[in-house]
């Protein structure tokens, strides 16, 4: 068995107790019983022996993955831990939650399953999330009581942000002391927004100015660079950036991989299996098949024609502009999802192509800009 | 910059290889040898009923396979070589072998024909190092040659060997040379190559070569006597790292376009040295 990794999204719900207006996943009522997940999970172990995969990392989301109880969580980790053993595999629980339907219950939980971390949302100025018929203000509240809270019980709070046209108005510099020191948020990742699933109003106001998005962006690097990366704040993607262009060991995020259908599945509550959890939320006949009707996850992903297209993404994008990129062997033409939700095919490159590749190069001179700093202070002691 | 060869080069020194189809394993499993197929499938049949695999020096799939899950689940990590036939039109399809870098080194040996850079590109994004099958590069390719060692001296983002240049270029800087033969892997003192009907000739550009009288001896002799290879050779600045290489199979071939090449490698390696011998002379040290 080798050393490779596999993903699993796993979403135990399509509920949500928030009504954010640029979600891209369209709710239901589902939720995974434990009876369905020994199935799925019996089926992905099945699958990873097939493929000689040593490690399973599941990403655990919803819907609202709090929706359901601490309990559920205790004994899914149980089971699921039984039936790797069993197999030889060594899996890692994460958390994405909103944290609004934490308490004091998710604590041993999080510490037992989660190696007492989670990963929550934050948009700064919050003009998307809001509680179902309730404001922004009112979810502003109520998250921050409830990470104020888990961050009292001892529990890492990682986050991921969205930037918005309120973002980019008030700008890099007070996004920053907004997260870093007001929030006192320590790892975050900002992700660049997107229109997926159902189209609304507020989706449509989501296409930024790329030129504005692309400044916003690398004033941000700029000042975490400056005052937060030598403090030890990891920003992503800027943080595994400038470890692949440090030449030290960089966890690029999955849009950046060079296949993701190589390495990442999504299943939620129905059994439905897609290539991440927008794709088996909101797009139906991009679905890859039912694992709970299916005896085998190897054989549903290799008759799945839907499959074969996020397959030969790569293949059709390096024969066209991609292959001239200075930084294919970084990006492979990026999120297939992000480029499906603009440009309505799987076939194009990412469309936020300018801003990667204006990040990828301001990053890659501020490793050399570090280099060198560290030889004259190398030369100035000598 | 010391990335070792896929071919560990002490071996010649011990024994020959042998480049040899994958039927033909029950013969040569005491020799060291790199076991060719098409097909994963027939590749990792063979070498599972085969309990000894102690001189197994790397596998070959001598075109793009349709499915790589084989070589996935078979575990021993043995470096895998990927041949290309038609480089300008398969190098988009390297894409489904990128998952094979995950259990096992990957090379890629890309023939020097017209887009073969488009293969190079590809091979480095997906962390696969690669070998040019150089051959005699006409006039017609050099434009290419040149853009791709530009692309390997010069890209920040290249972090795989583009062989011969990498190897010469670590020879140039080091001033340890290193000859093509050894690199491009058809010294006949370290190769054969059998074929599917288990005749044996020299690898490469040898195989079709009647006046080699002394394979063993072929790339000491050339050292010694440069002329031996070509005329022009005897004056060249570059015979220490190509060794009458170029020469082979046609002793005519022009070297005017090879030697820019060697020339830029020379200058690269030179103002990696003299960087690096600014910078210990700033520090108050020796230089390299």
């Amino acid at each position: 068995v080798s050393g490779r990794g596999f993903s699993l999204v796993l979403l135990s719900t399509l509920q949500c107790n928030a009504a954010c207006e640029y979600c891209f996943e369209t709710k239901t009522d589902d939720r995974l019983t434990l009876d369905q997940l020994a199935v799925i999970i019996a089926r992905v172990l099945e699958y990873l022996d097939e493929q000689g995969i040593a490690r399973l990392a599941l990403y655990w989301q919803g819907g609202e993955a709090m929706l359901l109880p601490p309990s559920w969580y205790e004994q899914a980790h149980e089971h699921i831990q039984r039936a790797a053993d069993a197999h030889g595999k060594q899996v890692r629980h994460y958390l994405q939650s909103n944290m609004l339907g934490y308490d004091e219950r998710w604590d041993a939980v999080i510490r037992t399953m989660f190696g007492n971390s989670v990963g929550t949302s934050v948009d700064y100025p919050n003009l998307h999330r809001k509680l179902i018929r309730r404001d922004t203000a009112a979810y502003d509240d109520l998250w921050a009581r409830k990470v104020r809270q888990a961050r009292a019980a001892g529990i890492e709070v990682t986050a991921i942000a969205v930037p918005n046209q309120g973002t980019l108005d008030i700008g890099a510099e007070r996004f920053y002391r907004y997260f870093v020191e007001e929030l006192g948020l320590r790892d975050f990742q900002v992700n660049p927004p997107f229109p997926g699933g159902e189209p609304n109003a507020v989706k449509q106001g989501l296409n930024l100015d790329p030129e504005r998005l692309t400044r916003f962006y690398l004033e941000l690097a700029d000042i975490w660079g400056e005052r937060g990366c030598a403090d030890g704040v990891r920003i992503g993607p800027f943080s595994e950036l400038l470890d692949h262009f440090s030449h030290r060991p960089a966890c690029l995020p999955c849009i950046w991989h060079e296949n993701c259908a190589d390495t990442l599945v999504a299943i939620d509550p129905r059994g439905f299996v897609a290539q991440c959890d927008c794709w088996v939320a909101s797009y139906s006949a991009y679905r890859f098949g039912n694992l709970l009707e299916s005896a085998s996850l190897a054989a549903l992903l290799r008759a799945s024609p839907a499959r074969r297209q996020f397959a030969e993404r790569p293949i059709a994008l390096v024969e066209g502009e991609c292959l001239r990129c200075d930084y294919l062997s970084l990006c492979h033409g990026g999120c297939p999802v992000r480029t499906f939700s603009v440009r309505g095919t799987l076939f194009e490159r990412d469309p936020n192509c300018s801003l990667y590749r204006s990040l990828f190069r301001h990053i890659e001179r501020m490793a050399v800009n570090l280099a060198g700093k560290t030889v004259q202070t190398e030369l100035n002691s000598a | 910059l010391d990335q070792p060869l896929l071919i560990v080069p002490d071996k010649r020194i011990v024994t020959l290889i042998y480049n040899i189809p994958a039927a033909l394993l029950p013969r040569y499993r005491d020799v060291d040898f790199i076991l060719r197929a098409h097909d994963p499938v027939a590749l990792v049949a063979v070498l599972a009923d085969e309990p000894n695999l102690e001189h197994l020096v790397h596998l070959r799939l001598s075109s793009l396979p349709v499915d790589i899950e084989p070589l996935l689940r078979w575990p021993p990590p043995a470096p895998l070589e990927l041949i290309l036939a038609a480089p300008a039109l398969e190098f988009a399809q390297l894409y489904r072998c990128a998952r094979l870098v995950d259990v096992r080194p990957v090379r890629v040996t890309i023939p020097v024909a017209a887009g073969f850079g488009k293969a190079a590109r590809v091979a480095v994004a997906l962390r696969m190092a690669v070998k040019l099958d150089i051959g005699q590069p006409g006039p017609d390719l050099i434009p290419e040659l040149a853009e791709v060692l530009d692309f390997y001296l010069h890209q920040p983002t290249v972090a795989q060997p583009i062989e011969y240049f990498h190897s010469i270029w670590l020879s140039l800087f080091h001033r340890q040379p290193v000859d093509l033969w050894t690199v491009q892997e058809e010294d006949p003192a370290v190769l054969r190559y059998v074929e599917d009907d288990g005749t044996e000739r020299l690898p490469g550009r040898l195989a079709n070569s009647n006046d080699v009288v002394n394979p063993e001896g072929l790339v000491a002799e050339l050292r010694c006597n440069p002329a031996a290879a070509g005329v022009e050779c005897a004056a060249c600045a570059f015979f220490a790292d190509c060794g009458g290489y170029f020469k082979w199979p046609r002793r005519d071939f022009d070297c005017a376009g090879v030697i820019g090449l060697f020339q830029t490698l020379t200058d690269a390696a030179a103002e990696v040295r003299a960087d690096l011998a600014r910078f210990d002379a700033d520090r108050g040290g020796a230089t390299p």
